[in-house]
């Protein structure tokens, strides 16, 4: 209990609170703009928080996950672009509406929903992590081998319908990973003889090339093609009647299968708006769906918001990324010498309570954010992309060089920024690069510990732990597999059926 | 063959000599020093052939299985056919001469090149708004860094005469 | 106009603005800013270290001083930043124990020959540490076990890391073979160690002070010329019969060729600094250990340590 005290005092300062409102503010913002996602956002921002304390820091990153995530649905809504990868569930039901002239009533329901998945997010996320915590301890490296394979093995499942490109992409990630010296002798691998790479190519340079600049390379080759849509009238930015009754169970069911998607490392929102998406759909039974229902959105929006939450969990608790946004938490943590996973909670108690506090204001606080803004996004989202999109490019350079004030890092960024327009080209899913680039070095130092210790047996692998994370990866590749292919298959055919009319 | 096709069997024969380059490196690693450590060469010669095995399906792939209609975009690309490659090219080439060009002439002229550059290639024809960007943005940029931030940006005469 | 570019900046104009207060430095003083090399990330224990050195110093050199981060390659980058730097004392660079060690490691050519030594502020010895709930309540313990044959595990922060190098070097002063287990960095080791993973760690003191003071951990000795103020229950392995010191350094260096009144100039005021009540209080309540050398005995010394890296039994001259 004294935990929760102490965080709540840490969290009651001043500047933890004035980054939460500055993050959501800013990621509402970025989160708004087409193709700005989450991960850039915060990657971009992070070199910003080397110089704050590790609470406001994580608060501003935090605010500004929160803040994007939430946003991404306005373009998703308005534009049928979502502005986050999470957000692309919410296209389905949200685009209709605004063609249908209910934009306002849908840009309120992602808001209400957002707030409403997030708190229930945190609320499990508070009464769950420290028992994982608990058990984290008996975590050694045999465990931690078996985890990190879990949450690769999962890029199978985030992969739906391109299973080997997926999964081309996830190996390249290990691949890149596999530069510098090795993790447990130190010698020196795939480095080209020189020194700056013989401590890896740094993540974050990868990230904001694969997410930032390798989306303003797509938007500007495709700029000239692109036409100014029609606008119909925005409508009212009520709920509509009997929105409790409406809206209630789809979003609170959709909460929960958001925070618990989160919680499997390596799947995010986009796999949990998805999942929760199609299971409320299927609930339902109404025929109105992908069609301007707007439980449709309440549900895709609620089940991305709880997810945040819910990708927390490992990271505050094993130190494991839960997506590639907490990918990057992790780096704004150990950036202060202190290293997530269990010794964090009591190392740094106001910082893992004092976060789990701040999520929950800071979903408090988007609401009169994001009610501030609502009527703004539909005159914003028509501005001219010509200006924007070398901006973005110059901020991506930028934070690369800011990172460690060294221009390899820019060059990597541009190179990683080529490959990820590659990919992107070739319909090749940029996630599982990103978790096969954390994970690949995880996993052999792991591999490697266990086989040390134990002195080269196997034993290890049939201790408790290891065999129930085997069975949990069984179930998580049925279940997701399963599941996915089902959300997948079903919005796939009405977004077909929607095609037609949407382009002309 | 559509764009997508082409940068698939592209990337699909990358990862292949990605392959065998990983291989052939990765048998001059030594071995392990203690015991049961299977040494610096057991990932990269796993990975090796998971690569060649993944280039492979990708390569044959339309050959063996009847296309699937394509998903939805998960990833919230773009949706449009793909544009040109050469403003991708022209805009790579203006990120890396402009940031070379950062180390002598400083960051704000280098960073207006940059938006210049961008903002034509990007189809941007009104001078006026071209010129605003281009005189706005790197200063704001760089007094952010310098003095919010505490990180030094590459300096010039420009920003010694601005200090 | 509203465009989104400059809506966008415009929110991070207002992070600057939040950001303000913090915002200092830059201005140019009487004999100009002086560039504050540091080889690690922003945050880690150098890095706070050497951003409290050189507030301290603005007001005793009366100049302002920007740190900047340049790390990479275990130090290596920042290091060969420094000594390629303009000697005329415009930019100081941190160093620590690691500048010892790369070259050594085949992972730079960058060697202590090519700095001069300005002032060492800090030294840390290693502290063998193990669960309070294990088998091992002694040094002579765990060398006896190992010497037995029963495979005693020691947890370390990385291959190549100087505690790796501290476990190794105990081992071989004791003729005695153990397995050293890298993990990445301070925290996992000490996890292992606590959750019985590992036998033992041979990280720093203050490193295992929190879970020494919890009674969870137990440090059987420390590397040091002298028990810790932190730890006094802990014999130095000395005490203990084993002629071995090893800990992690850090200090200040200016490039090779700096003129002799530069040197001398900056040392007394970055002494100063490193003695000001406002540095010291920082270095005892975050654990640091103080140990202080002059420019000249700093030179000798770092020369000793990169002697010692590169034998075999060296490093024995704390």
């Amino acid at each position: 209990m004294s935990g929760w005290l102490v965080g709540l005092d840490a969290v009651l300062s001043p500047d933890a609170i004035l980054m939460i409102v500055l993050g959501v503010g800013t990621g509402i913002v970025v989160g708004a703009l087409p193709g700005l996602t989450a991960t850039m956002a915060v990657a971009l921002l992070l070199p910003v928080t080397f110089t704050l304390d590790p609470l406001p820091g994580m608060m501003l990153l935090v605010g500004v996950y929160g803040g994007t995530l939430y946003a991404g649905s306005i373009p998703a809504i308005l534009l049928r672009a979502p502005g986050t990868p999470s957000a692309a569930a919410t296209v389905i039901d949200g685009y209709p509406m605004t063609r249908q002239g209910k934009a306002g009533q849908a840009l309120s329901i992602s808001l209400v929903a957002s707030v409403v998945g997030g708190l229930t997010g945190t609320v499990l996320l508070a009464l769950f992590a420290p028992q994982l915590a608990g058990v984290a301890l008996t975590f050694g490296p045999p465990e931690y081998f078996m985890v990190s394979v879990l949450a690769l093995a999962v890029i199978a499942s985030i992969s739906a319908g391109k299973l080997s490109k997926g999964l081309v992409s996830g190996f390249l990630g290990v691949a890149i990973g596999l530069v510098g010296m090795d993790p447990i002798e130190g010698f020196p691998r795939f480095t080209f003889g020189t020194t700056e790479l013989s401590a890896g190519i740094p993540f974050i340079a990868v990230l904001i090339g694969l997410f930032g600049v390798s989306e303003a390379l797509t938007q500007i080759a495709g700029n000239r093609r692109r036409r100014g849509a029609e606008r119909p009238p925005v409508g009212s930015f009520s709920l509509g009647r009997g929105w409790l009754r409406r809206l209630g169970p789809a979003t609170g069911g959709s909460s929960l299968m958001g925070f618990l998607i989160g919680l499997l490392p390596g799947t995010g929102g986009d796999v949990a708006s998805y999942f929760a998406y199609n299971e409320t759909r299927r609930w339902s039974r109404k025929g109105s769906f992908g069609k301007g229902e707007p439980a449709g959105v309440a549900s895709a929006e609620s089940a991305n918001s709880a997810s945040t939450s819910g990708s927390m969990a490992p990271t505050l608790v094993l130190g494991i990324p839960g997506d590639s946004v907490t990918a990057i938490l992790i780096g704004a943590i150990t950036v202060h010498g202190l290293q997530p996973g269990p010794q964090l909670f009591e190392g740094a108690p106001d910082l893992v309570y004092g976060t789990m506090i701040g999520l929950v204001l800071m979903n408090l606080a988007m609401l009169p954010i994001g009610l501030l803004g609502i009527r703004l996004w539909p005159r914003l989202t028509a501005a001219p992309t010509t200006v924007l999109w070398p901006t973005v490019v110059l901020l991506s350079l930028v934070g690369a060089f800011a990172l460690r004030l060294n221009l390899v890092d820019v060059a990597i960024a541009l190179a990683a920024g080529a490959l990820g327009f590659v990919l992107t080209r070739g319909g090749y899913p940029l996630a599982p690069m990103v978790i096969g680039l954390i994970l690949g070095p995880m996993a052999e130092s792991n591999l490697r510990l266990s086989l040390i210790i134990s002195g080269g047996s196997l034993d290890w692998l049939a201790r408790p732990i290891p065999i129930a994370v085997m069975a949990v990866i069984v179930a998580a590749i049925v279940l997701t597999k399963l599941s996915t292919r089902r959300a997948m298959a079903t919005p796939a055919g009405t977004a077909a059926e929607e095609t037609p009319k949407d382009r002309d | 063959m559509t764009a997508e096709r082409r940068s698939d069997l592209g990337i699909a024969g990358a990862t292949l000599a990605l392959a065998a380059a990983i291989a052939a490196t990765a048998l001059t690693f030594p071995a392990g020093q203690q015991d049961g450590d299977p040494g610096a060469a057991l990932l990269p010669l796993l990975l090796a052939a998971v690569l060649a095995v993944l280039g492979a399906t990708r390569v044959l792939a339309p050959l063996v299985v009847r296309s699937a209609p394509p998903p939805p975009e998960a990833d919230g690309g773009p949706e449009e056919e793909p544009g040109p490659v050469l403003p991708v090219l022209g805009m790579l080439a203006v990120g890396a001469v402009s940031v070379w060009a950062m180390s002598w002439v400083g960051f704000v002229l280098g960073a207006a090149l940059l938006l210049v550059g961008g903002a034509l290639l990007s189809g941007e024809r009104r001078w006026s708004r071209i010129a605003l960007l281009a005189v706005l943005v790197p200063p704001v940029v760089y007094a952010l860094f310098m003095w919010a931030f505490e990180l030094r940006l590459p300096t010039g005469p420009l920003e010694a005469v601005l200090l | 106009m509203h465009v989104r570019g400059p809506a966008l900046a415009a929110s991070f104009v207002l992070l600057a603005a939040a950001c303000g207060p913090a915002a200092d430095g830059g201005g140019t003083g009487p004999g100009g800013p002086i560039e504050i090399i540091v080889p690690y990330a922003a945050g880690g224990g150098t890095d706070q270290t050497a951003r409290q050195l050189a507030a301290a110093a603005e007001d005793t050199c009366g100049v302002s001083t920007v740190v900047s981060n340049q790390e990479g390659a275990g130090g290596a980058i920042g290091f060969r930043t420094a000594a390629d730097a303009p000697p005329d004392g415009s930019t100081v660079g941190v160093v620590s124990v690691e500048l010892a060690m790369l070259a050594h490691q085949g992972v730079t050519d960058v060697t202590p020959d090519d700095v001069s030594g300005l002032l060492q502020y800090n030294f840390d010895p290693s502290a063998l540490t193990v669960s309070s709930d294990g088998p091992y309540s002694s040094v002579d313990e765990v060398i006896g076990a190992a010497r037995d044959g029963d495979g005693v595990i020691v947890g370390t922060s990385g291959a190549g890391s100087v505690w790796e190098f501290a476990a190794e070097g105990m081992a071989a002063e004791e003729g005695v073979e153990m397995t050293y287990a890298p993990f990445e960095g301070a925290a996992p080791a000490i996890t292992a160690v606590l959750g019985g993973q590992v036998d033992a760690v041979t990280v720093s003191g203050a490193e295992v002070l929190p879970q020494v003071e919890s009674g969870e951990l137990t440090s059987l000795a420390v590397m040091g010329e002298e028990r810790l103020d932190i730890l006094p229950e802990a014999p130095t392995l000395r005490e203990e019969g084993i002629d071995w010191v090893l800990g992690t350094w850090r200090g200040l260096a200016l490039p090779e060729g700096t003129p002799q009144e530069t040197v001398d100039e900056l040392e007394s005021c970055f002494s100063e600094a490193a003695r000001s009540e406002q540095f010291t209080d920082f270095m005892d309540t975050g654990g640091f250990g103080v140990e202080y050398r002059g420019a000249q005995e700093f030179d000798t010394f770092m020369a000793e340590e990169f002697a010692a890296f590169g034998g075999d039994g060296g490093g024995d001259d704390g």
